[in-house]
């Protein structure tokens, strides 16, 4: 039956073409502009190397409030704080405490100027995130106490400084202070932006870094992620680390630290929360879904009017078939199957679309310009199911009342006059 | 003519019910899209109070112990402040260089900034102090930024042959002293302090970035180098700004030449210059956001336009197809085919035409409300006729883009031909 269905769509698809033309175009490029929405929530959300375990991911990004009598600091915590509040949970798989700077790299011989971000972290940092190792190692617990310069590149900036990627031993001067490079990683995608960096060395090596320090000590430069064991921890580690935080502001004479809501999870930061700024679920859905609404019901409408006309065309046709038995509900399940064919081409259509548009339009859809995208951040499960979900949406939308109102007509109305189309 | 067009629309009311629905909705919505598009580019391109064209941030660094050259402070002779002094007096000295200047949160484009009481110097203690944003400055500030007067003249020989310790802005100007010069005027930090401070100059409205307005700020001067070594006491020498103006004609590419050459002078003691960032580049940074909604809304509106041309083709021509009859009699008896194209021209506009007062209605409403942005622009007659008139001329083109198609075919239609379908 359904191939009977499909086969009269197609040959109606044929006969009016610059109708078909029109209605898969407007599908693809409504069904284009909400996978485009969709895609950029999914860069924020779904797991991609590094960052291969997000949906287990807690962070406190610049979510840090110190309180004293004489008013309050906002920003980043101090290395002690990591040390004291994060470091201690026992119940996270692993814990890192990261601050970023922009400084120039130089090599020996040659000073350059040019500002490079550089992630001052911990060895915690490698266990959280899963980065692939081109040479060497990452830098260890012994090199991370002792302060030894040791640093990691991505292989792009191992390229520009020496040309070649095998540079595991040689030097990097990370604005004055000589480095040696104990590994090599594969590039990371700026859409990664815990994980990204062009050089990550331990923070100990930096003593400006670890002195910048104000309210005795806990507002820093410094911040925090952490990897639970199971999603299910999540409350729990909250909880511990409450008691850290009660502990830690006890060893303190007038300076309160707390982390205004923080440690989020990686929905919250992908709807946009962030460190100070908490944006809620209902008001995220409210935004996106209105501007999705809009999406789907403006070509709704102008297929609405399509569909109807084809449909009221063919009042005679569902008039016999319906004197001969066929029920409301089969001759709505016909119009929408018919529809859906149509709606289907112009969703794949949309679907590829999306793909090319997103690059192209990419700096001003994601946070930094130069982001690098990469299959396993577009090609996800999500993707699909969203561009099938929206298909199927405004398959219903515009095909949905026509196919209704013509179905329930009585069977005499319908046959009576086939020639008043509108 | 138009009123039996009219007649015909309501006739067709069930057919035109679904476009009259979109160009509804898409002529609400692409109202407030050039609303607030309107007022983005009037703010934008009003004068900013500064120039940053060819002005430089450079970024200093402090050597710690086991960086080469570090020398421990028992081995200095001069302090940090002098050190500063000392290496932005090398810079200045170098014939590229126009002028150099250093300040604290007073660089534009960037996040740190400061924030102070000011009243006036007759205020009594019953007066509530605002707060407003301060800039901590050299002289040599306004020239690297050529800061002028309301008058346009450059702001820093006026400054100089004034005698005070601070500089206004004309808002605040505005605010203190309602119309009268602020030049020579006393004002001190709150209604408590006893010590008031004579205003030296009033500056041009500043805005911080070009979607924002201008708000009152104040400049407190650094007339002497001792002023810039006793701020450098209690602030980092890492944390200062300091901005450099190149000569004309020098270009970005040439920077890194220019720092090599100049090679030892960039160091003094332990102070460096680290890294040199245009604010140019700067600028693009902090504008993104706003620039990157800009551009959504202008995909947005695209989109919409799009799918009225879609909606409006898709329509008409099958409106055509059916009343190709009542078409070949019309022709027959006498009309041109212009007449013909200018019936389906005016029954489109006429669709459009239906929707004004639901959306001025709609329009009303969100006047009522408050819902554009009135801080920046006020809500005049010219304001409501350029976008609502630009909504509607885009769509009105849109729709007469539409028809053009429908009505070509009408145009190779044989009339005897068409008569046979009456």
């Amino acid at each position: 039956m359904i191939k009977q269905y499909l086969k009269q769509a197609f040959y109606m698809l044929k006969e009016n073409r610059l109708i078909s033309i029109i209605s898969i175009a407007g599908t693809a490029i409504s069904i284009a502009m909400i996978m485009i929405v969709v895609l950029v929530f999914q860069i924020q959300f779904a797991n991609y190397y590094p960052e291969n375990d997000r949906d287990r991911m807690m962070y406190v990004e610049n979510g840090t409030e110190v309180r004293s009598s004489d008013g309050w600091n906002r920003g980043a915590m101090s290395a002690e704080a990591v040390k004291e509040c994060f470091y201690s949970l026992e119940l996270p798989e692993a814990v890192s405490g990261y601050a970023l700077s922009l400084k120039p790299l130089s090599i020996p011989g040659k000073r350059m100027y040019k500002g490079y971000e550089i992630k001052y972290t911990d060895p915690g940092f490698w266990r959280v995130f899963s980065f692939r190792f081109v040479a060497g190692k990452p830098f260890t617990q012994a090199d991370f106490d002792a302060a030894i310069p040791v640093a990691v590149v991505s292989e792009s900036v191992a390229r520009k400084l020496y040309g070649f990627t095998d540079v595991v031993g040689k030097d990097v001067i990370i604005d004055q202070a000589v480095y040696t490079i104990c590994g090599v990683v594969e590039d990371a995608s700026r859409a990664a932006d815990t994980a990204f960096a062009s050089v990550w060395v331990p923070y100990t090596t930096d003593r400006i870094l670890l002195a910048n320090t104000t309210k005795e000590n806990m507002a820093g430069s410094f911040s925090v992620c952490i990897l639970a064991k199971r999603k299910g921890d999540f409350d729990a580690i909250r909880q511990e680390l409450d008691r850290q935080i009660e502990r830690y502001n006890g060893m303190k004479k007038d300076c309160k630290i707390n982390f205004m809501g923080n440690p989020i999870t990686r929905l919250e930061v992908a709807i946009g929360s962030q460190g100070q700024v908490h944006v809620s679920l209902k008001d995220y859905l409210l935004e996106t879904g209105s501007l999705l609404l809009f999406l789907l019901f403006v070509p709704a409408l102008n297929l609405l009017g399509v569909t109807q006309s084809a449909v009221q065309k063919r009042r005679v046709e569902m008039g016999v078939r319906k004197a001969f038995g066929a029920t409301c509900g089969v001759l709505i399940r016909q119009v929408l199957y018919e529809n859906g064919l149509m709606t289907l081409i112009g969703g794949a259509l949309g679907l590829i679309l999306s793909l090319l548009f997103l690059p192209v339009c990419k700096d001003f859809l994601l946070k930094s310009a130069d982001t690098a995208l990469s299959g396993d951040m577009l090609f996800q499960p999500m993707a699909f199911g969203a561009a099938l979900l929206f298909c199927l949406l405004l398959n219903l939308l515009s095909a949905g009342i026509p196919a209704a109102r013509i179905a329930c007509q009585k069977i005499v109305a319908s046959l009576r006059d086939g020639e008043e189309f509108l | 003519m138009i009123k039996h067009i009219w007649t015909m629309i309501w006739n067709q009311r069930s057919g035109n019910s679904w476009i009259f629905l979109e160009l509804l909705l898409v002529f609400g919505v692409l109202w407030v899209m050039m609303d607030s598009m309107l007022v983005n580019l009037c703010t934008y391109q009003r004068p900013l109070g500064f120039d940053i064209t060819n002005v430089y941030m450079v970024n200093i660094g402090k050597k710690t112990e086991g960086i080469s050259g570090y020398k421990p402070d028992s081995l200095l002779e001069t302090s940090v402040g002098e050190d500063l002094v000392r290496l932005t007096g090398n810079i200045r000295r170098a014939p590229e260089v126009d002028e150099v200047c250093i300040a604290y949160a007073s660089c534009p484009y960037t996040w740190s900034n400061s924030w102070t009481t000011l009243v006036r110097a007759d205020a009594d203690t019953s007066m509530k102090a605002d707060y407003f944003q301060c800039f901590r400055t050299t002289l040599s500030y306004f020239d690297v930024l050529r800061v002028k007067d309301r008058e346009g003249r450059l702001l820093r020989p006026i400054v100089e042959n004034n005698i005070g310790g601070l500089v206004i802005t004309a808002d605040l100007e505005d605010k203190f002293f309602e119309g009268k010069s602020g030049i020579g005027q006393q004002v001190k930090w709150s209604a408590e302090e006893t010590e008031s401070m004579t205003v030296a100059a009033v500056t041009s409205p500043v805005r911080q970035n070009e979607f924002s307005v201008s708000t009152p700020c104040l400049y407190q001067l650094m007339r002497t180098d001792e002023e810039v070594v006793e701020m450098t006491s209690w602030v980092k020498a890492e944390n200062v700004d300091c901005l450099v103006r190149m000569k004309d004609g020098f270009k970005a590419e040439d920077m890194e030449a220019f720092l090599d050459k100049m090679g030892e002078q960039l160091e003094v003691n332990n102070l460096y210059v680290s890294c040199v960032i245009p604010l140019e580049e700067q600028r693009l940074v902090i504008l993104k956001g706003r620039m990157d909604n800009l551009k959504r809304k202008i995909a947005l509106v695209g989109f919409m336009l799009v799918n009225v041309f879609f909606g409006i083709v898709g329509t008409f021509w099958l409106r055509t197809q059916y009343r190709r009859g009542e078409i070949g009699l019309r022709s027959a008896l006498g009309a041109s085919r212009g007449t013909l194209k200018r019936y389906l021209d005016v029954e489109g506009l006429s669709l459009l035409v239906f929707t004004i007062p639901f959306v001025l209605i709609f329009i009303a409403n969100t006047l009522y409300f408050d819902l554009p942005d009135t801080v920046k622009m006020a809500y005049t007659w010219w304001r409501f006729l350029i976008t609502f008139g630009s909504a509607f001329l885009l769509l009105g083109g849109m729709i007469w883009v539409g028809i053009w198609f429908p009505a070509r075919k009408i145009a190779k239609m044989d009339p005897a031909e068409s008569l046979h379908y009456e």
